[in-house]
């Protein structure tokens, strides 16, 4: 498969995926960030480039359709994208307790981001209890095996 | 400029480039060019948004019925195409059905004290958890306008449900009072007392700034005060269901549950005018 074709698929599918989850869920607080850990699965197994790239499309659009101001979430998936690329050195991306450790360390970092832009340059309005978080976190650290085993064939589809 | 060094580290040049975008875009959020760049990447996505919710919707009402499909296939083909078309027709006739006894309940609306109203469908849900958000399927080319009361009919109740914030042409995206954004001055019960109803992410809202001596009890109802005419007056929301006791010195404190859970809704009431004498 064309690289690129791949990877606008990809973009495509990975925020109607989030837009549709969120949409269906009985309760929104139980959806978890799948655009957030398919950023990091792009970073972690192709590096940081395509990582912050598509942390940075999909961020936006996220951005476009909700109501937080547009570049807030943008920003931060961006460097979310970025940082998985840097700490894939070190890590293996193929052990599920790594990948869930890893999801867990990457929910907490988008959360604290967004705290900290909102606290500097406002755009969400508000702080989110630590039980909301830690919540979030664990259902993120909950889909994360199957959402980095599906990038993992699909990376490779993809070339 | 040293091009050697920008690609020996393009990943931190990129980064930079990316960072500095979305910074810019949040310090000028309210710039032209930010609002018309969020519009465009809201109009290239939200087609492709709107027809997978469609498609999910048919899906989900259809993923009960596949069981009698199959067993309708072990009988005989003949009989499984006239079941599966019977199927379809039955979808097609209960979703009529259910829109049909929620288009009657909304006739039963109050017509007197709100005159004018858009009917609305909600097309889709905020994608992330931090606001209870919806985007409803009427926008500026229907007569919606930023800050427009919305209300729901549901379970024999009219009740608040939240205001348009954002409108584009076609669509609209309303906050709702679920959410801990969202303020409503509210008078409760017959003593009409008054005080601040907020938000806190679910059905149960907090009742704030209730003077030490107001007497209020569960199951008290809970209207719109008409203050600040962010909402007309008197329109329902709830009713009480917990009330902290009083103290001497500070305000108190009440929680109240919504007539009807705003998570489940599928049209809203969009209202163009104001109530009658508010």
């Amino acid at each position: 498969m064309n690289k690129f074709f791949g990877f606008g698929i990809t973009f495509v599918a990975g925020f109607l995926i989030q837009t549709v989850l969120a949409s269906w869920l009985p309760n929104p607080l139980l959806c978890p960030h799948i655009v957030l850990l398919m950023t990091m699965a792009w970073g972690l197994m192709k590096g940081s480039i395509v990582g912050e790239s598509f942390g940075l499309s999909w961020g936006l659009a996220l951005d476009a359709m909700g109501m937080t101001a547009f570049g807030v979430q943008g920003f931060v998936l961006c460097w979310a994208g970025y940082l998985s690329g840097i700490v894939s050195r070190w890590m293996n991306a193929e052990e599920t307790v790594s990948q869930m450790v890893f999801a867990f360390l990457g929910s907490l970092f988008y959360f604290l981001g967004l705290q900290f832009l909102d606290h500097f340059l406002g755009g969400i309005g508000r702080s989110m209890s630590w039980g909301l978080v830690l919540a979030s976190c664990l259902m993120n650290v909950a889909v994360a095996p199957f959402v980095f085993a599906f990038m993992q064939r699909w990376i490779k589809l993809c070339g | 400029m040293n091009w050697d060094l920008f690609f020996r580290r393009r990943a931190e040049a990129l980064l930079g480039i990316y960072s500095f975008f979305c910074l810019v875009a949040l310090i000028k959020r309210w710039d032209l060019w930010v609002r018309a760049v969020k519009a465009l990447i809201f109009y290239l996505l939200i087609p492709s948004a709107l027809t997978l919710s469609q498609l999910v919707s048919y899906g989900v009402h259809l993923g009960p019925r596949i069981p009698a499909l199959a067993n309708a296939f072990q009988e005989s083909q003949v009989l499984k195409e006239q079941l599966r078309h019977h199927a379809l027709l039955q979808i097609e006739a209960s979703e009529l059905r259910a829109e049909n006894e929620r288009l009657r309940e909304i006739l039963h609306f109050d017509k007197k004290s709100f005159p004018d109203y858009l009917v609305c469908e909600i097309v889709a849900r905020d994608p992330g958890n931090w606001f209870a958000s919806v985007l409803v399927n009427r926008g500026e080319a229907d007569g919606v306008r930023a800050g427009f009361p919305v209300v729901a009919y549901a379970e024999g109740h009219i009740g608040l449900t939240g205001s348009v914030e954002e409108v584009s042409r076609r669509s609209a995206k309303v906050l709702l009072i679920s959410d801990p954004l969202s303020s409503v001055s509210v008078s409760i019960g017959s003593q009409k007392e008054l005080a601040v109803l907020q938000g806190q992410g679910s059905n149960e809202l907090l009742l704030t700034f209730i003077v030490p001596q107001a007497e209020i009890k569960d199951g008290d109802e809970i209207i719109t005060a008409g203050l600040g005419q962010a909402y007309p007056e008197g329109i329902p929301i709830g009713s009480v269901i917990d009330v902290e006791p009083p103290s001497s010195l500070s305000f108190r404190k009440a929680y109240v549950r919504t007539f009807f859970p705003l998570s489940r809704l599928k049209e809203l009431m969009i209202l163009t005018t104001k109530k009658e004498g508010s």
